[in-house]
């Protein structure tokens, strides 16, 4: 039964990696729409065998390596998502070591979960320029909202269980008890929130490299698209994809050992 | 000298949501000899958990005292060791790494935590299962480990909050026996909350009734039977009329309470 629900997803993806690869080649779609698979496979082996994006808008734009693009978008995340996960954490502890300031913040960080930050792009273009900057900003904004939140909600939890109660019985210090049952108790909570923090600032630096940057994946993405260079375009997009997947997948793998523990 | 003196303890609770205070317990005396089985039964909601929370120095009161080993309580305490009714055990956390929690929180070095936590394992049947975690252990298993867990640290008192009370009736009777060989090997003086009359009554040498919210004590009883307690003595005719004679009081109480 497994092998053959496994099997039925891989004949999934392979027709429809056919309708794909038809479609444009039937003259259905037009190439500035949709290259075929093939074709975007065989760039995306180009460049990242050669290093180099094969496009003259890059090349007079004195950014044709790949690099150049993967560590501005690799940079821009890992710093934004470390600011998030290094500041949302404490900050998620010290909302729930003051319950007073967790309930007069309560009603705007109900806002601020719903509130589409990216849309104050103009602002942050207007305050910090178009470098580095404003993208690590508004990926940090992005990702330590979920952070705050989930640490606070973990913790909580532990103290609506009976763990702390043990904890004093058996005479533990203040330290102790935050070593060895806070932290135990929430990490499943403050995991989560890590990871969907990762995906926040992904998506935000993604995407503030559409409309900010001159540089990153994001950037190649937006450019390859104006410039009707659909080959490019699709690779990038199967690059981005598959980082985060890597990345998520290696999340996951972490999170579960962690549950195994735990559930 | 009785090992636990509680001393006119009340205990009313403030909600911090605002609700009405709730009286928990008034003025509530008794006293517990070394080496004693004492049971406290009571109806639900009697106060029955925070009288014993108090006495581990989880909870102050309102007036009153409580002195243990003549020392007033002011906090918990190393000789006291308690056992709660739900699962306590820390889900992250193998047998025997439960086993060995407070004893790693006082410092001890691991090699003697290790032989420790072994010796206390084999006392509560658990040997086996050292390094199952306590999802894949059966609820009455997972409260073996709790009280393998407070065991270990050597309390002169064990004080248990109905430690059986999440589980079947066959486990309880398996545990309740369990326990008694247990409080002979350690010779402990165990403090017993429950709710259940005849589990009172075949672990005790004394029972603690208590009335409904706000709790005090309404009778103490000796139970007076010897010991070891097999099914016979059980149904012998004197534990049949003191256990009538403790149920009629504690029907009082709890049809008055407007539970039933």
């Amino acid at each position: 039964m497994k092998t053959r629900i496994r099997a039925l997803r891989w004949v999934t993806v392979l027709a429809l990696l056919l309708v794909l690869e038809a479609l444009p080649r039937a003259g259905l779609v037009r190439p500035a729409t949709l290259e075929p698979v093939s074709v975007i496979f065989l760039r995306l082996g180009e460049i990242l065998s050669t290093g180099t994006i094969p496009s003259p808008y890059f090349a007079r734009a004195g950014s044709p390596t790949l690099a150049s693009h993967l560590s501005a978008t690799l940079g821009s995340i890992l710093v934004s998502y470390a600011g998030a996960v290094l500041i949302g954490t404490p900050a998620g502890v010290l909302l729930w070591r003051l319950p007073t300031l967790a309930r007069v913040l309560q009603p705007y960080l109900v806002v601020y979960y719903a509130l589409p930050i990216f849309a104050l792009y103009p602002l942050f273009i207007l305050l910090f320029g178009t470098g580095f900057l404003p993208i690590v900003l508004l990926g940090f904004l992005f990702g330590v909202v979920v952070v705050v939140v989930n640490t606070a909600l973990g913790l909580r939890r532990v103290d609506e269980e009976i763990y702390p109660k043990v904890g004093r019985s058996l005479g533990l210090r203040p330290v102790q008890m935050y070593l060895s049952i806070y932290l135990p108790g929430a990490a499943p909570y403050m995991f989560s929130g890590w990871k969907l923090a990762f995906v926040y600032s992904t998506i935000s630096v993604i995407a503030s490299e559409f409309l900010i940057s001159v540089r990153g994946l994001g950037h190649v993405i937006d450019r390859s698209y104006r410039n009707f260079e659909t080959a490019n375009m699709y690779a990038a997009i199967l690059l981005v994809i598959g980082g985060v997947m890597l990345a998520n997948s290696l999340l996951t793998w972490v999170e579960r050992r962690l549950y195994t523990r735990i559930e | 000298m009785p090992i636990i003196e509680v001393r006119a303890l009340s205990k009313v609770h403030h909600p911090n949501t605002g609700a009405p205070p709730v009286e928990a317990l008034r003025d509530v005396s008794f006293s517990v000899e070394a080496g004693e089985f004492v049971a406290i039964v009571g109806p639900s909601g009697c106060g029955k958990s925070t009288l014993l929370e108090i006495i581990a120095g989880l909870q102050s009161p309102t007036s009153g005292e409580v002195v243990v080993l003549g020392k007033p309580v002011q906090g918990p305490r190393t000789e006291v060791g308690i056992v709660f009714q739900e699962d306590s055990t820390f889900p992250w956390l193998s047998t025997l790494e439960n086993v060995k929690f407070g004893l790693r929180a006082r410092g001890v070095p691991p090699a003697e935590q290790e032989i420790q936590a072994k010796e206390v394992i084999q006392l509560v049947g658990l040997q086996g299962f050292e390094h199952h975690y306590p999802r894949e252990l059966s609820g009455g298993m997972r409260q073996r480990v709790a009280i393998a867990r407070t065991l270990v640290l050597r309390p002169q008192i064990l004080l248990m909050d109905e430690p059986f009370g999440a589980l079947d009736a066959q486990t309880r009777l398996l545990l309740g026996n369990e326990l008694l060989r247990i409080w002979e090997e350690i010779k402990a003086t165990i403090l017993f909350v429950t709710h259940d009359l005849v589990e009172a009554l075949r672990l005790a040498d004394r029972v603690i009734l208590m009335t409904r919210r706000p709790g005090r004590i309404k009778r103490i009883v000796e139970t007076a039977a010897p010991r070891p307690r097999d099914q016979t003595l059980m149904a012998s005719a004197e534990i049949a009329e003191l256990a009538n004679m403790l149920w009629e009081e504690l029907r009082q109480e709890v049809v008055q309470e407007g539970r039933v």
